[in-house]
């Protein structure tokens, strides 16, 4: 299968303080990968340099086969980031431009917001079951319909990989199974690749194809059924979910 | 008195001035207000007090005009908004110190020009808080070209702007150029300070950029919708105070920016008002 995000050998450290230690990673189109760990295990780091927003100290990145530093094709790249719930809730944004926002990089600086983009915006929104709410501020929604849009707003430009950092923070449990749900049925139907940061550990193994435990280094990597950690480790683990 | 308005040239300028910046303000208003700018604006328009004192101290002290107050404090904005990117960068922690930093600057300079040139009279007085005979038929062709340029930048960047207002992480992420539009929209609200000092003054100009906005975003349920609202609230504004400004021969600085306030606690009934008709309905709604 391609890889569709190839990490090798990587080290990175903030100042004098490792963050990542010979991490080397394979994302496969196709893939639905839970990426797990302790507070500071270096979750949130290691998508910030599959994203270019930070760079290694060595070892290489690959994005769809290209350097993250030479690549070009963000539209096949969506993110939703840790902070993307937490915005200004107060912004006068309804859902339907919230959505509209993804195709932004798409469209560019000088092309005009045209009908087949409303049409996508609008399919992007169905495809989230929140069509009966596109004219409504983001701020009147609920956390779970919220993070639904967000993740409109990444679909919108037909990714093939989303990159979603802990989305499930502050929605209620009801909700979280039907958020879980939806990317299984986007993984499944729409055969798009993604990669979920979370601390839901009994959430994610029910879902996603591949697991990976990440503290500083790789822990474990492979199957959800067969996820097992040595003790020091599930102490930490442990000490996640009590 | 519209008639005066329309008949005596000053006047007719000063209508077209106030037309545009009742535009250009609001409209730029929305993305400061939105990205938690407001008090940029305030600090623009200091430092623009210390460009037109120094352009009124050039005057005065040399026989030959060197360079006209509106210049120098369109010269001033437009540098102490790159100041303040570099200040935002040197402090990466605590960002908005770069506000009083230029603020108090400007200020600061303002008391030593205006010293120098021992005190100046009624011009400095029509700076601060407008006028309604102050705008020449060379500020005005100034204005036009700056709305030009604001409503072509805010038209082509629209798209990119809102994204950097709502999730700067996602504008990253997404290969935007956010530094290089940040760095326009700088300029742009410099270039709006310059263009409203005449009419507004610069101690009420930033009043202008963000009352309107703050009345409209109370009402909008959108972006779009917020625009237009604020533009509507901000033209109103503007109107109203000019008209009253010259009926009472008070500066319109003062005019405007009270008619504004009024709008503002006007938007605060409206929208108690909707939000119980909205309960009521879905009352209504639940009872049936």
């Amino acid at each position: 299968m391609t890889s569709i995000l190839q990490i090798d050998t990587i080290n990175f450290s903030y100042e004098q303080k490792a963050a990542l230690r010979e991490v080397s990673l394979q994302v496969k189109k196709g893939d639905f990968l839970g990426l797990i760990g302790p507070n500071g295990g270096g979750k949130t780091t290691l998508i910030k340099l599959a994203l270019g927003m930070l760079q290694p100290n060595n070892g290489s990145i690959r994005l769809f086969g290209h350097t993250v530093s030479s690549f070009k094709d963000w539209d096949k790249v969506s993110f939703v980031s840790q902070k993307a719930n937490a915005f200004n809730k107060g912004f006068p944004a309804t859902v339907f431009e919230v959505v509209a926002m993804g195709l932004t990089p798409k469209i560019g600086y000088f092309r005009r917001f045209s009908a087949k983009h409303r049409t996508a915006v609008k399919q992007a929104v169905a495809q989230v079951d929140m069509s009966d709410y596109l004219h409504e501020n983001i701020s009147s929604l609920s956390g779970g319909q919220q993070q639904r849009v967000f993740i409109a707003r990444a679909l919108v430009s037909q990714p093939e990989l989303i990159i979603l950092d802990e989305p499930t923070v502050g929605i209620d449990h009801a909700n979280v199974k039907g958020f879980y749900e939806l990317l299984q049925r986007l993984n499944e139907e729409k055969g798009l690749t993604l990669v979920m940061i979370t601390h839901d550990l009994a959430g994610i193994a029910q879902y996603a194809s591949k697991l990976v435990y990440l503290d500083q280094q790789i822990k474990y990597e492979g199957s959800p059924e067969q996820f097992s950690l040595p003790e020091t480790d599930l102490h930490v683990l442990r000490g996640i979910h009590a | 008195m519209i008639a005066d308005f329309l008949q005596f040239e000053f006047l007719r300028n000063t209508l077209y001035t106030g037309l545009l910046i009742g535009l250009i303000a609001p409209l730029l208003g929305c993305f400061i207000v939105v990205r938690r700018l407001s008090l940029i604006a305030d600090a623009l328009s200091h430092v623009t007090l210390a460009g037109i004192a120094f352009g009124l101290l050039l005057e005065k002290k040399l026989a030959t005009p060197v360079i006209s107050p509106f210049y120098a404090g369109l010269g001033f904005s437009v540098l102490a908004s790159l100041l303040i990117e570099k200040l935002r960068n040197m402090f990466r922690n605590f960002q908005e110190i770069a506000i009083p930093i230029i603020l108090s600057g400007g200020v600061g300079l303002s008391v030593i020009f205006i010293s120098l040139a021992n005190g100046f009279t009624t011009d400095l007085f029509s700076y601060l808080f407008g006028s309604v005979s102050a705008v020449s038929s060379e500020d005005l062709r100034v204005i036009v070209i700056i709305s030009i340029i604001v409503l072509l930048v805010i038209g082509f960047l629209y798209k990119q702007l809102l994204v950097l207002s709502f999730d700067e992480e996602h504008a990253r992420v997404s290969g935007l150029h956010s530094k290089a539009i940040h760095f326009i929209f700088m300029l742009l609200i410099a270039l709006v300070i310059a263009a409203s000092i005449r009419i507004v003054g610069v101690l009420l100009v930033s009043a202008l950029m963000t009352i309107p906005v703050a009345a409209a975003i109370r009402l909008a349920k959108g972006f779009k919708q917020a625009m237009i609202l604020a533009i509507v609230f901000g033209e109103t504004s503007v109107i109203v105070g000019l008209f009253s400004g010259y009926y009472f021969e008070i500066p319109p600085g003062g005019t405007i920016v009270v008619v504004s306030i009024l709008i503002l606690l006007l938007s605060f009934i409206v929208q108690k008002l909707l939000l119980a008709n909205k309960r009521k309905t879905a009352f209504e709604k639940g009872v049936s």
